[in-house]
Order: structure tokens, then C-alpha cells, then sequence
């Protein structure tokens, strides 16, 4: 690989001066979310029809344990911050008449959809979310729900579905009307607090 | 730098090791793009899910002799300002949703940029990256690399010093002036990033 660099002239001052510009960019050097390619994998896998070996998962989760630093602290950060929220399957009622939220697949579960019921209490925001078409999560991952302002995000629980769709009794530390954003993401079961980014559904939440 | 037509069909038939090779190929580009859109790391990953499976479902109108960068680039920009447009939704304000807040998105010379930039980062050999990244955006000096990675300062050094001249060649349109001047775009017989996509896919 260093063949044709021998033919390359040096960069002058000037060059460098200019490249060191276009690398302290800080957006420049940030880290691909783990998990992120194999959920892309799957997602048009799915579509056309073709498979993904498990073989394929175990590598990416092996390789994804090559957790750097700074992931570490801004996971851990991420925890101090979040509020507490249980994930307990069955069914519940809200004591409160709540506000009620559509939820739509995103391209990685574009046939799948959910309704949330919001309400507010002295403890903090209780959901109670109702899935359709969205498959158990896999082997290794989990699901998690988050409210979010567009900047913040805050979890509210994590559920695997495996046992079929069912209402999800979720509870998120926060009830700034604020947060305007109900998301549920697909996990890898990593000890990162950190949302993958990877959406599987997601509505507004109405005033 | 156009892909092999054979890894297009590939990845136009969804084979998930073709899928693999062009995420593991652009994805870092179109993270960049993303962040320097939409500014958030969550909402950037969401654009790169969605900029990927957007690409497969329109490939098959993509010529496979083509590069795929521009392509991918455009489908990431259009995809990141849209999601930019609907998290500014002031639907808690009482507002109608098609008063959309007004944004003011990175020029699309800038962006390209940024792809470009990102693509030479990432192509260059894993041990050059690492001792650029922590020379470029964590400030440490060749020394301070050398007792980090345990290696000699002239080994830094020398790394750094084919890291320069590699990311100089394949960026010299961009460092042969001073200061920076946006970028002209790809070259002619590239496909061009504003005019791969219809309005189908950058919904």
C-alpha cells in the first residue's frame, strides 16, 4: 500500500495547513453505533427475501464487545441521567384517562405499528404500549422504548416481544410536556445505555 | 472509484454480504453527512438505517458502472434534511404542521465536502487513521501517541507522515488552495449527486 505513495510529493506547508483544517472537524470522527450494520442487514434481508446467517450475528456481536472509551463514559453518563423504568409484560390499565399516541413502522419494521396510551402520574409518566406486526426481537437484542424532545432522550423500559404482541406497561422519570417524541429501538443486549439509533417505530406524542 | 458492477447486482438482489461490503464502505461518509445535518448522534443513525435501505429499494435504477458514493451521498442529505424538517415540527405548539420551523441546512458543497473527506479518513490503513485521529481531534502530541500505543515516536511519526501524504493526493482538490474552496462536485463521468434521485426516494 505504500508503492505509490513513493511517487507522491510531500504536501507542502500549505497543503497541510489546509488538511489540518479538514480533519479537526469533530463530526468527522464519529463511530458508526454498533449494531447499526446488522440491523440494515436484516432489514433489507428481510425485504428481498435472501438470509442472514447467524454466523453473521455472532461476528458483529463479537466484534461490537470492542467498546472504546468514550463509549464506556457516555454510557455510564447516560444512566446517572435516565430515569428508572420497568418493562413488565401484561396487561395494565392507566388510572387516568391518558393521551393516546400512534406509533408507525420505520424502514427497519415497515409492516409493524403501535398505539401508546400516555399518563401522567405521581410518579412519572406510565405507557402502556400495544404493538402490531413487530417481530420478537432476536437472540442477543432487546427492544426499548424512549420519549425524546428531538435533542434528549430518556428510556422508558426494554421488552423483547418474544412471547407474541401483548400490552407493555412502561414507565419513564420524566413528565416535561417538552418531550414530544415516543420511539422504540432495537437494542443489542451490550451493557451500553446509549440508544443504537436503530428505530423500529415512532410517533409524536400529542399535547 | 466506481463499484464493481458485480457487488452492485449483488446488492440490488439484497445478497447481505454485498450489503455489508457498501455499509462497511460509506457508512462512516454518510454518518458525517448526517451529523453535520441533523447535529444529533441518535437522529444521524436513524438517517444512516434510513439512507441504506432507501438505496437498496431504488437500485435497481442504478447503473452499475457507476460510483456509488455520489448516490449514497444524496440519498443521505435529502434524507437528513427531511428528518431535520420533521423533528422541527412545533406540533406542541398549537401550530398547524405545515408551518414547518425554518432551517438552514449545510450547503450541499459543504456536505460534499465533508463525504469526501470522511471517505479518504476511512480508507486510509487502520494504524495511520488511529494516530490522526488522536493527533487531529484529541490534540496529543507524537510523543504523547507514542506512549499511548507503545510504540516509537519515529513510528508516529512515520504514520503520520503517510497518513499526510495519502489524504493530500487523494484530497488535493480541496488542499492545492488555500484557504478551502467548496469542491466542484464528482467528475463528469461519475454519477452526480444531485441528479440520481427522483422524488420517490428522498421522501
Amino acid at each position: 500500500m505504500n508503492d505509490h505513495l513513493d511517487s507522491v510529493e510531500e504536501p507542502t506547508a500549505e497543503e497541510l495547513a489546509t488538511l489540518d483544517a479538514l480533519l479537526s472537524r469533530p463530526d468527522l470522527w464519529d463511530e458508526l453505533p454498533m449494531g447499526l450494520e446488522q440491523s440494515i442487514v436484516a432489514a433489507i434481508s428481510a425485504e428481498a427475501g435472501t438470509v442472514v446467517s447467524l454466523a453473521d450475528r455472532r461476528t458483529e456481536r463479537q466484534a461490537r464487545r470492542s467498546i472504546p472509551w468514550w463509549a464506556s463514559a457516555a454510557a455510564a453518563g447516560v444512566l446517572i441521567v435516565a430515569g428508572i423504568a420497568i418493562a413488565v409484560q401484561g396487561s395494565g390499565t392507566p388510572e387516568l384517562a391518558g393521551t393516546l399516541i400512534e406509533l408507525a413502522g420505520t424502514d427497519l419494521a415497515p409492516s409493524a405499528s403501535a398505539s401508546a396510551t400516555a399518563t401522567a402520574t405521581p410518579a412519572g409518566l406510565k405507557l402502556i404500549l400495544d404493538t402490531k406486526g413487530l417481530a420478537g426481537a432476536p437472540d442477543g437484542f432487546m427492544y426499548e422504548a424512549w420519549i425524546g424532545n428531538g435533542t434528549i432522550r430518556v428510556s422508558a423500559g426494554t421488552f423483547h416481544l418474544r412471547g407474541g404482541d401483548g400490552p407493555i406497561e412502561l414507565w419513564a422519570g420524566v413528565d416535561d410536556p417538552a418531550f414530544t417524541i415516543l420511539s422504540v429501538t432495537l437494542e443489542p443486549i451490550d451493557g451500553v445505555a446509549e440508544s443504537s439509533g436503530q428505530a423500529v417505530l415512532k410517533g409524536e406524542i400529542p399535547k | 472509484m466506481a463499484a464493481m458492477p458485480d457487488l452492485i447486482e449483488r446488492f440490488k438482489a439484497g445478497d447481505p454480504e454485498a450489503v455489508r461490503e457498501v455499509y462497511r464502505e460509506h457508512a462512516g461518509s454518510v454518518l458525517t453527512v448526517a451529523r453535520s445535518i441533523v447535529h444529533d448522534r441518535e437522529l444521524a443513525a436513524e438517517v444512516v438505517q434510513q439512507t441504506f435501505v432507501k438505496a437498496w429499494r431504488a437500485s435497481k435504477r442504478f447503473e452499475g458502472n457507476r460510483d456509488l458514493a455520489p448516490w449514497l451521498y444524496s440519498i443521505a442529505r435529502h434524507t437528513a434534511i427531511d428528518m431535520l424538517r420533521s423533528e422541527s415540527k412545533p406540533t406542541r405548539g398549537g401550530h398547524a404542521p405545515e408551518t414547518d420551523v425554518g432551517f438552514t441546512p449545510t450547503t450541499f458543497e459543504a456536505t460534499w465536502e465533508r463525504f469526501e473527506v470522511r471517505r479518504a479518513v476511512d480508507a486510509l490503513p487502520a494504524d495511520e487513521r488511529e494516530v490522526v485521529r488522536r493527533s487531529h481531534i484529541m490534540g496529543f502530541t507524537h510523543e504523547e501517541i507514542a506512549a499511548q500505543l507503545q510504540i516509537p515516536v519515529g513510528t508516529v511519526k512515520s504514520r503520520s507522515g503517510r497518513a499526510h501524504k495519502r489524504l493530500a493526493s487523494a484530497l488535493a482538490h480541496l488542499v492545492a488552495s488555500s484557504p478551502i474552496t467548496p469542491p466542484t462536485g464528482p467528475p463528469a463521468n461519475q454519477a452526480r449527486p444531485g441528479d440520481v434521485l427522483s422524488g420517490e426516494e428522498q421522501s
